[in-house]
């Protein structure tokens, strides 16, 4: 517990009544003091009372991308039989103001959500919370350090790759979604002709236009796109920073176009795949991803789909896949 | 709830004028000036904007100016002159009102307000405007608390803030009953202004009881033991010497009783015969105490009393102050041995009131007849009346009385008795003080107010001092239910407030220990072994909590904060049995510490100390805050 400005004010202006009382020995001065003794008094066994018996409960509700604001739920429980006020739960390590409860009424909890904004991708603790409240008065302040355990996955940041105009190749082409084939999905009818399934007529169509018409369906030859991601000798940590967050925009947008994605580095490989777990398993890769100080890289490529490579640099030991490739970015480019 | 906090900031400023104003010390034209506090908080309020910092300033000079000039030339009163200021700039202030720290100001100011009416008034508003100042000081501070928080939302606040005004007031009561007094202070002077009465000192001007028998003012308030019906004669002084102008008191010499516990024995008595009056006493110009004839103890908080050879008590240092205290009385007449002294005194060229008192007293040979005789006579053919005009001159004011207006009031009356008496060869005085009063059913007590004031007189027959009233009774009007009701409210605020003292300490204490049989609570004075024992005692304490302080803080100057824990932690360990030696490293120390069990709090304390200890940077707040857990955290295992 700290006294505030404001509190050393009191205090002092306290001291200087309780000279004069005693000077004069006026029992009005005397009323006086005592009701300024009785407002600290009750200043730090109201905090005392009202800081008893808290609980903090902090968690991720929603993905933390890096450099963008997100935010982090909190649950406060008063465990006591009397509300809590004016509560204020700040982070050491988060930059962030944090975040404030009026109101924690008794036995019960409340949620609230914390503002942060983390400018680099990795993995963090929660580490050390402070609970700090002044309430009733303004004269002091308590701080109640709370360690929280568990982690944070901050994502790296996902751009807009769009606005890069990068002209990848045979995206719309060769592999766009229309192409004809065995598979599940339908695509559209056709006229009837010789040799053709004769089981994959629809007969309600054909009724309707007096001709023979056929379900088309579309090929199980998937669209894929292959991420290899140089996490080589990076000289410089922004290059390399960018290079991951261009591997995570590489993803997000992909995969949102129907694209099975797969990404290789020179210590993770995560295979083909397209749903939302998908995404974040390449994410939670991406996020901890660290450049080696080393020559080696036991990767091998067998090129499917739409291949990018992205290199640290024209030396890099990446570059035998160069060939492979259906697009190079180097990271000091972007 | 900003509008509120603004409405709470104006009840707090206004107590703070209004308890000045309510001394009645302040200026009228100062006064004024409070008024504009009404339209700035009017200005506030509708969200006007606040006067710029440029004429707040030139008005803040203005006003300095200003006090200089009441203080050297105006009120000639420093705290007045100060009063008077503050009045001005919380005037300025209301215009003036931004941020909270602004409204802090405002409620500093209001308490330095109080603090200075307290010293002029002992008023029941005193105590009326101290609740409002306190409920409305305890909620504004907590509104302060939200916005300073940040919070302008509505929450729900109503029943904290009346739990917490209540336990404020609660825990302010507590405070007030059991926080240690000294006796009348140190060094400070009352200032409160005391009931200026007649017929309490050495000297008493003829006619001078005219004017303060028209003053309905309220001297003392007397709770009665059952015993006595009356009629009551407060006695206080006596005197002896009438020189045709004035009476003095004549015989001189003082005795003085001393008695730490606060009872003083005048003369010997038996407490069951004794009619006991506790006796609230309001400041007055004099030293005297009253009670009814014959005071035989005193029981009050002073360390000591005088009583003259007239047996009038008097209190030291008692003058203009509130005074509380218990008389003892016997109905039954002192014996007198000694001399007669200047009671057989008469001025000269009073012959015609001489013949007077020998024609009524011409056929009685026993003194008491004679004294009754002359009693009689001077109630049935005189009148009485306030409005008395100067005797021609060349004429003695009593010779005009008895002779030619024959009309006047008590003081007429008693010197003529006095005069006859002693004309007659019967050594009599007149004695000063109440007579009668109003009983208030409320409060179970009398109020005796300055129109009581009254003189009769006493004679020496058969060796005994007997009293005589020789003033025809007169019909009073009875104050009204309410104001006795008020009366009451204010008896209890006198004598539960103002006059509350160590003495009622001592008696609370007393009947809370009286179970235990512990020791009575000793007075706190600077007086005696006792008392520079128990002023020594608590002055040790702060001074070694002062040494203790300055220690820390020389400590951690020394190390520095991130040592002087680490130091701490050291010495902890030591305590608890730990072979640690001043030379061993950090890492040592948290190896023997893991060795006797303790947790990997050490070892963070530990990585903490080293990296700011070593790693030349500074600790930041967090950290600084994580680093003082730490070390409590291990001193809880």
């Amino acid at each position: 517990m700290r006294s505030t400005g404001e509190g050393k004010r009191f205090f002092l202006a306290a001291f200087m009544i309780a000279l004069a009382a005693f000077n004069t020995g006026n029992n009005l001065i005397y009323l006086i003091l005592s009701m300024m003794l009785a407002i600290f008094f009750l200043s730090i066994i109201v905090l005392k009372i009202n800081m008893r018996k808290l609980m903090l409960n902090v968690y991720q509700d929603n993905p933390v991308y890096a450099d963008t604001p997100a935010s982090i739920a909190m649950t406060m429980a008063n465990k006591k039989r009397i509300a809590s006020r004016s509560v204020k739960v700040m982070s050491s390590g988060m930059a962030t103001e944090g975040i404030y409860f009026p109101l924690i009424p008794a036995r019960s909890e409340v949620t609230g959500s914390f503002p942060v904004i983390f400018r680099k991708r990795g993995i963090y603790r929660y580490g050390d919370f402070l609970i700090e409240s002044g309430y009733p008065f303004i004269f002091f302040t308590k701080r109640v350090f709370t360690s929280v355990k568990g982690e944070i996955i901050v994502y790296p940041e996902i751009k807009d790759i769009d606005s890069l105009s990068l002209p990848f190749p045979g995206e719309g082409h060769e592999q766009s979604p229309s192409r004809i084939g065995e598979g599940e999905e339908f695509t559209m009818f056709r006229e009837f002709r010789y040799g053709d399934d004769s089981r994959r007529i629809h007969w309600k169509a054909s009724a309707k236009t007096n001709k023979l018409l056929l379900m088309e369906y579309s090929s199980d030859e998937f669209k894929k796109m292959t991420i290899i991601l140089d996490n080589l000798m990076f000289r410089d940590e922004n290059s390399f920073e960018k290079a991951v967050s261009f591997a995570a925009s590489l993803t997000d947008r992909f995969l949102k176009d129907g694209y099975f994605v797969r990404l290789l580095t020179c210590s993770k490989v995560v295979p083909f795949g397209n749903s939302t777990e998908h995404l974040y398993k390449i994410l939670d890769i991406l996020a901890a991803i660290e450049s080696r100080d080393s020559w080696e890289c036991p990767l091998s490529v067998e090129p499917q789909g739409l291949t990018i490579l992205i290199l640290s640099s024209e030396q890099s030991l990446l570059k035998r896949f160069i060939s492979l490739s259906d697009m190079v970015i180097y990271a000091h480019l972007l | 709830m900003l509008i509120f906090f603004n409405i709470l900031t104006f009840i707090i400023a206004l107590a703070g004028c209004i308890s000045l104003f309510i001394s009645g010390e302040i200026n009228p034209v100062f006064s004024l000036a409070g008024a504009a506090l009404f339209y700035g908080y009017y200005r506030l309020m509708t969200n006007m904007p606040q006067a710029p910092k440029w004429s707040i300033s030139m008005l803040s000079v203005i006003t300095l100016i200003l006090f200089l000039f009441d203080a050297f030339m105006v009120s000639d009163d420093y705290l007045i002159s100060v009063a008077n200021l503050t009045i001005f700039f919380q005037a300025i202030k209301s215009y003036d009102l931004r941020d909270p720290w602004d409204h802090l100001q405002v409620y500093f100011m209001s308490l330095l307000q109080l603090i200075i009416a307290s010293e002029f008034t002992h008023s029941i508003a005193f105590g009326v405007l101290f609740i409002f100042f306190l409920t409305a000081l305890v909620n504004a501070i907590i509104l302060a608390h939200f916005m300073k928080a940040g919070t302008g939302a509505k929450i729900p606040i109503k029943k904290p803030l009346i739990y917490i005004s209540f336990l404020t007031l609660f825990v302010t009561a507590i405070i007030f009953i059991a926080a240690p007094r000294i006796t009348g202070g140190l060094w400070g002077k009352g200032r409160q202004k005391s009931i200026k009465t007649a017929g309490f000192s050495e000297k008493v001007a003829f006619g001078s009881f005219g004017d303060v028998k028209l003053d309905p003012t309220v001297v003392m308030r007397v709770k009665l033991s059952a015993s006595d019906k009356g009629p009551y004669y407060w006695r206080g002084m006596s005197h002896n010497y009438f020189d045709g102008i004035s009476w003095r008191e004549a015989s001189g010499g003082k005795r003085w009783i001393y008695n730490r516990d606060g009872f003083f024995m005048i003369r010997p008595f038996r407490k069951e015969m004794a009619v006991i009056q506790s006796i609230y006493l309001e400041p007055m110009d004099t030293e005297v105490i009253f009670g009814l004839s014959e005071v035989v103890a005193v029981e009050a908080n002073s360390r000591a009393i005088n009583v003259d050879e007239a047996r009038a008590i008097f209190v030291p240092f008692k003058k203009g102050k509130q005074f509380f205290y218990t008389a003892y009385s016997v109905s039954e007449a002192v014996p007198e041995n000694s001399e007669t002294g200047f009671n057989l005194q008469v001025p000269e060229g009073i012959e015609k009131v001489k013949q007077l008192a020998r024609s009524i007293t011409a056929r009685i040979n026993d003194d008491a007849l004679k004294a009754l005789a002359i009693q009689r006579y001077l109630r049935k053919n005189y009148i009485y009346t306030l409005s008395t005009s100067e005797p021609p001159e060349g004429v003695s004011p009593i010779e005009d009385f008895l002779f030619n207006s024959r009309k006047g009031y008590c003081e007429h009356y008693a010197t003529a008795m006095i005069l006859m008496l002693r004309s007659v060869g019967i050594p009599s005085r007149i004695v000063t003080g109440f007579y009668g009063g109003e009983m208030n059913a409320y409060g179970g007590y009398m109020i005796v107010r300055q129109s009581n004031a009254h003189s009769w007189v006493e004679a020496l027959i058969d060796k005994k001092w007997l009293r005589f009233d020789p003033t025809p009774a007169v019909a009073v009007d009875r104050p009204s239910a309410i104001v006795m009701y008020l009366d009451m409210l204010k008896m209890q605020w006198n004598r539960y407030v103002v006059s509350y003292s160590s003495y009622d300490q001592r008696e609370i204490m007393r009947v809370i220990t009286m179970p235990f049989r512990l020791p009575q609570m000793p007075e706190l004075s600077f007086k005696g072994f006792k008392g520079v024992a128990f002023t020594a005692a608590p002055a040790a304490i702060m001074l070694t909590a002062l040494l203790l302080i300055i220690f820390k803080a020389f400590r951690r100057k020394r190390y520095g904060f991130v040592t002087a824990q680490y130091v701490k932690l050291r010495t902890y360990l030591k305590k608890k049995g730990l072979k640690i030696s001043r030379y061993m490293t950090s890492e040592e120390m948290q190896r023997a510490a893991a060795k006797s069990g303790f947790d990997g709090n050490i070892s963070e304390f530990v990585r903490i100390y080293e990296e700011y200890r070593f790693g030349n940077k500074l600790m930041p707040d967090e950290e600084n805050v994580r680093y003082r857990q730490l070390l409590k955290e291990i001193k809880k295992q």
